[in-house]
């Protein structure tokens, strides 16, 4: 083993008995290094807006089906699309990437309601569900399913249509695809008032294309950059422990046990970390 | 007397074995809510350092130079999380 990989990775007496890696100024400057390339990753994305950004292959019409599947396998009736709604929903979406924002109220205080009110739907009850940067519409509907407001809203009795709209567009620098589901019981008469609608879930908005591959998503670039340190970082730490026990060293350190179970813990969380968010 | 130190060391490595398996199964749960997630990140870096200063301690091995490495090995793993988020 060449000198100067065997200084870095195993302790030895021209290393003080511990590996190179594991000293304080390497960790240190590992940790420098991490800061700078993730930043670097920050700076690119705000820079360069749809260099990087979230592939996605996401049907409108399969959200809805997929929606329909879970309200029957619940004993609910499907919902019957309906184009005011979905018009309303394109709408919202279209908004958020106007004004730069992702929640089901913007910043100047605009509801749901008002999206599905100017698109002609009059409704006794309405609700909205919101989901971002997820690859396939199953794994949109499913977060949702995860989530007891979400859900409430998917298997809600009172509602009878959908509309739904897939957008893509760019939020803080990043491309994103934004999904808006609007659900709606129409009323004849016309309600306007934002305060008689209800959240149900999440609105989904949709430009129709329902397909987009926009390029490497951020997270994943972000997160296999720190799986590479956490990787380095592990192996050493298994190194210098063998050495360690091998060779009966006696020295002043860390517990490496505690080390290892802990960047495993947070490489575990790394790796379970799920893309997408849904409001 | 080392027999003693051994099995010390061993309870308290299940200790934090344990704390560590209890705090990465929360994560599973809330892997979808960013939010909670950071937080759980945190907590899991916060154990990781306290651990190390109570386990060396009680050890009687706690040293500056050891201190600083669970410090910047927590703090990797903190930003490590906070990056991804």
């Amino acid at each position: 083993m060449p000198s100067v990989i065997r200084k870095l990775f195993t302790p030895h007496s021209h290393n003080n008995q511990k590996a190179s890696l594991l000293q304080q100024s390497s960790l240190l400057a590992l940790l420098g290094i991490y800061i700078m390339v993730q930043s670097a990753i920050n700076i690119f994305t705000s820079f360069q807006p749809g260099v990087l950004g979230y592939a996605s292959y996401i049907n409108p019409d399969k959200i809805i089906e997929y929606t329909n599947e879970y309200r029957l396998q619940n004993g609910r009736e499907p919902l019957v699309l309906n184009d005011d709604l979905t018009q309303a929903a394109l709408a919202k979406a279209q908004d958020m990437f106007a004004d730069n924002y992702w929640a089901h109220i913007s910043p100047d205080g605009t509801e749901p309601w008002y999206f599905i009110a100017q698109s002609g739907y009059n409704y006794s009850h309405a609700g909205e569900n919101l989901a971002r940067d997820f690859t396939n519409p199953q794994s949109v509907v499913d977060a949702w399913i995860d989530s007891p407001s979400h859900r409430k809203n998917i298997i809600e009795d009172d509602f009878s249509e959908i509309g739904v709209a897939v957008v893509d567009g760019d939020i803080g620098g990043v491309e994103t695809t934004i999904v808006v589901q609007l659900f709606g019981t129409p009323e004849t008469t016309s309600i306007l008032s934002s305060q008689q609608g209800q959240i149900v879930g999440e609105a989904h908005a949709s430009d129709q294309k329902g397909k987009s591959f926009i390029g490497l998503s951020p997270l994943d670039l972000s997160r296999t950059i720190s799986l590479t340190f956490i990787v380095l970082l592990i192996i050493t730490l298994a190194f210098d422990w063998f050495y360690v026990w091998r060779k009966r060293i006696v020295r002043i350190s860390g517990n490496s046990w505690a080390h290892l179970t802990y960047l495993i813990a947070i490489t575990i969380m790394l790796i379970i970390f799920k893309q997408g968010l849904i409001l | 007397m080392r027999a003693k130190r051994k099995k010390q060391s061993f309870i308290d490595y299940l200790v934090f074995l344990i704390l560590t398996v209890f705090i990465l199964s929360l994560s599973i749960f809330f892997g979808r809510n960013h939010q909670i997630f950071q937080i759980i990140g945190f907590a899991l870096a916060g154990i990781h350092f306290i651990w190390g200063i109570w386990h060396h301690r009680r050890q009687g091995t706690l040293e500056k130079e050891v201190v600083i490495e669970y410090l910047l090995i927590s703090l990797f793993g903190a930003i490590m999380i906070i990056s991804l988020i």
